[in-house]
């Protein structure tokens, strides 16, 4: 006959689940905000009847595990797009910078400095003064404010190629402590799940794993303990099972721009650059933005300066200054690179402005090379272009205003095109945020729910307990 | 769909943030005024504002080089018919000098009226505009003309009148590939001298030969002589009224370009407006409708975002 004490066995086993389960939704609960956090559920089972024999009598309810509640499949969607995005952010940042200065909308700039120049040298043209000595000085004043707004550009420039550079170590450093905590939490959960799935073990994982690959683009693998394989695009492994392999930014002392260029080196093989294969990801973008991007952004001032230059000098050196001198008007540069860092006036010029060569004579009133200069305003002419010189110029066939403003025009275009991909990576990830939130996301009321459910269950189980008290009492009173 | 609690926040943030970026822009163009306030607003708008900018200044300049050639060809001008006005002058009294009833003492003070006429028109010949002398070609900042010698009745001799300047042509832009003169060879204008060979070409005249020999004969007591100069003079006035016309057709090539710029400005002005100009009628209705549609999401989300079931649990 079955006993009593067995219904107070079930009751009380019953409880316990009931306890555990409001201790899975209080859980959920106190996780309701926290990142990467994917919700649980308490598995219950009935437990394993008991064969009597009057047949099998049940044993109450019993826990069989807590799962998590996600879809596989949008952890891989989420880390490659926040790789997408990482990169396109980090252009998105870069070429901002380079329209912000370059943008004359609110304040003069290059375009206005370039029209500055040729109306002074309109203005020494047309001087009716002997020799135009107020007009001679207001050229130097001009071509100094050109040469200052080339210089300032460039150097604005080349501050933010060293604050990308400097960003590619911080995010080397950043990348190295998330695969070092991969592999920490790598170490962690094989153990763990001897008995049961490390639930919060893999919200954490799972979590650095898309923080990692926001910084750079990644492939993870599971090997056959469950133990998470992370390769970057090139197949170099950045964690194996317990390991992690830290990349290293090595300065690059080659580099034309700047000796202090960091070069992502892997440590396979005592050390492999692996620079150029990094795609996406934050990293992949602050790279193309330090080696690409701004690069050209530079070139095409150095192509403007040393155009203006060359313009200039060609006519300027068929001239006679006032004093008798010949020369150019602009320091010879030796090549477009870096011209608009070294674009200065010729020496003689600086010393004297009446070695500026208005006339083909010294004659006071000669201006025919001041308006052969001016002309220069409106004269289209093949560009050299970097590398060039030595050799013909090869360039597209421009006006110097021509080529500035093509400049801003396509700097705003690369920069609109970014910020549109970048909304449109952006509104992805969010879609898939939500998506992911809506599987493994904590929904209060459902949670709410589930302690009304609880409490009851837990009411009626104590509700069983009382009732064989009062049975067993019932039994007692009457020996 | 199961809706849970930070999916509600993520959306309400995520369009919270994209109502106010929006209104920020339009914020923006509210206070610049411009519809494009970086590059990226209009990549193309952008590059052809600079564009049209430029050649706003290169327009205003190239009007600033046109008064001053217009000043300058005016100072010619007038100078030019000052001189023409000194010819007449020795015409009437050649006319008067040429008369049998004249005798020597009257000639001789027809002669000194002569001489100033002469000095008058060195001045005219030396005349300064800017700073510089017109008629000096480059040679700009030197008299053009020196006379050697005075004056003397016995013998009759006049100071010999020698051009100094050169003959270069300075050139002032007023269009786009297009210049004018606004210098004149004062070797041409006063000596007839176009080739520089220091002789008066044929048809031309010298016109300080043409007074010095004048109050010579004057001086001479020489009617025949004295009326013979007439003609002398009269081709004079000619060659100034040519050079005259000259400057006149330069000076109105100069009005002319100064119109059509005048044009062009408007016309570069009224496009540069149209690419970067907001409108603002446009851009304020925008604003006042994005900042509705914000108020209506803000509220919509203080009442959405607020209850859950437990509020209700006991």
């Amino acid at each position: 006959m079955p006993s009593l004490f067995g219904v107070l066995d079930t009751a009380s086993r019953s409880l316990a689940v009931n306890a555990l389960g409001l201790r899975t939704a209080s859980h959920n609960i106190s996780n309701v905000d926290t990142p990467g956090y994917t919700r649980q559920r308490q598995q219950v089972q009935p437990g394993a009847p008991t064969f009597q024999s009057e047949g099998y009598i049940g044993t109450g309810a019993e826990q069989a595990g807590v799962e998590r509640l996600r879809d596989v499949l949008i952890q891989r969607q989420l880390m490659r797009q926040g790789a997408v995005k990482g990169s396109t952010d980090a252009q998105s940042e870069a070429i901002g910078r380079i329209e912000a200065a370059l943008n004359e909308q609110d304040a003069p700039g290059l375009n206005a400095a370039l029209n500055t120049f040729y109306d002074s040298l309109h203005d020494l043209a047309s001087s009716t003064a002997p020799g135009a000595p107020v007009e001679r000085e207001g050229l130097r004043a001009a071509a100094g404010g050109l040469i200052d707004t080339l210089g300032s550009l460039d150097a604005e420039l080349r501050s933010q190629r060293t604050d990308a550079n400097s960003g590619v170590a911080s995010v080397v450093t950043e990348i190295n402590q998330l695969s070092s905590r991969i592999a920490e939490l790598n170490a962690a959960i094989s153990p763990a799940e001897v008995r049961a799935p490390a639930n919060d073990l893999r919200d954490q994982l799972e979590l650095a794993l898309r923080e990692l690959s926001s910084r750079i683009d990644v492939d993870t693998y599971f090997d056959a303990s469950g133990r998470t394989t992370v390769v970057m695009g090139n197949g170099l492994p950045l964690v194996e099972s317990d390991r992690s392999y830290a990349l290293d930014a090595r300065p690059d002392g080659a580099d034309p721009l700047d000796g202090n260029t960091l070069r992502v080196v892997h440590p396979a093989g005592g050390g492999s650059d692996v620079t150029a294969e990094i795609g996406s990801g934050r990293l992949g973008g602050l790279l193309r933005a330090r080696d690409t991007t701004i690069p050209a952004a530079i070139r095409a001032l150095d192509t403007l300066a040393y155009n203006l230059a060359e313009t200039v000098n060609a006519v300027h050196a068929t001239g006679v200054g006032l004093d008798g001198s010949t020369g150019n008007f602009f320091a010879t540069l030796p090549g477009v690179e870096d011209a608009a860092r070294d674009l200065e006036l010729d020496a003689a010029v600086v010393a004297s402005a009446d070695a500026i060569a208005v006339g083909q004579t010294s004659a006071p009133s000669d201006n025919r090379v001041a308006l052969a200069m001016a002309e220069l305003r409106d004269a289209r002419s093949p560009l050299f272009l970097p590398g060039d010189p030595p050799g013909p110029a090869n360039g597209p066939t421009r006006s110097l205003i021509e080529h500035a403003a093509a400049i801003v025009s396509d700097i705003g275009q690369q920069s609109q095109s970014l910020q549109i991909a970048s909304e449109q990576h952006g509104r992805v990830l969010e879609t898939l945020e939500s998506r992911r939130d809506e599987v493994s996301g904590v929904s209060l009321d459902e949670e709410a729910t589930r302690l009304i459910e609880l409490q009851a269950a837990f009411q009626a189980n104590a509700r069983v307990v009382s009732l064989v008290d009062q049975l067993l009492e019932d039994v007692i009173g009457m020996l | 769909m199961r809706v849970t609690q930070t999916m509600l926040f993520r959306t309400a943030l995520a369009s919270l943030d994209q109502q106010r970026s929006r209104l920020a822009k339009t914020q923006e163009q509210a206070a610049s005024g411009l519809r494009i306030n970086r590059p990226s607003d209009d990549p193309l708008g952008a590059g052809a504002s600079l564009l049209m900018r430029s050649t706003d200044s290169a327009i205003e300049q190239l009007q600033r080089n046109g008064s001053a050639a217009r000043s300058r060809l005016a100072t010619v001008e007038d100078t030019l018919g000052g001189a023409t006005d000194i010819l007449l002058r020795a015409r009437e009294l050649a006319v008067q000098g040429s008369n049998d009833v004249q005798d020597a003492e009257s000639r001789s003070l027809i002669a000194r009226e002569i001489e100033g006429l002469h000095d008058a028109m060195l001045n005219s010949a030396n005349t300064r505009f800017g700073g510089g002398h017109v008629f000096a070609g480059f040679a700009s900042d030197a008299p053009p003309f020196e006379a050697s010698g005075g004056f003397s009745d016995a013998p009759p001799s006049a100071p010999v009148v020698s051009y100094v300047g050169d003959s270069g042509e300075v050139r002032v832009a007023i269009e786009e590939g297009s210049s004018v003169r606004v210098s004149f060879d004062g070797r041409r204008v006063f000596q007839g001298d176009a080739d520089g060979d220091g002789a008066p070409d044929a048809g031309r005249e010298d016109l300080f030969d043409v007074l010095a020999s004048l109050r010579n004969a004057l001086i001479n007591d020489d009617g025949p002589a004295t009326s013979a100069s007439l003609e002398r003079i009269d081709r004079g006035m000619s060659q100034l009224s040519i050079e005259r016309t000259s400057a006149g057709n330069e000076l109105s090539r100069v009005e002319a370009a100064a119109e059509r710029l005048d044009g062009q400005l408007v016309r570069v002005r009224e496009r540069l407006s149209h690419v970067q100009d907001a409108d603002l009628a446009r851009v304020v209705s925008d604003m006042v409708r994005q900042e509705t549609a914000l108020q209506a999401n803000l509220n919509a989300m203080s009442r959405l975002l607020s209850p859950t079931l437990m509020d209700f649990l006991r």
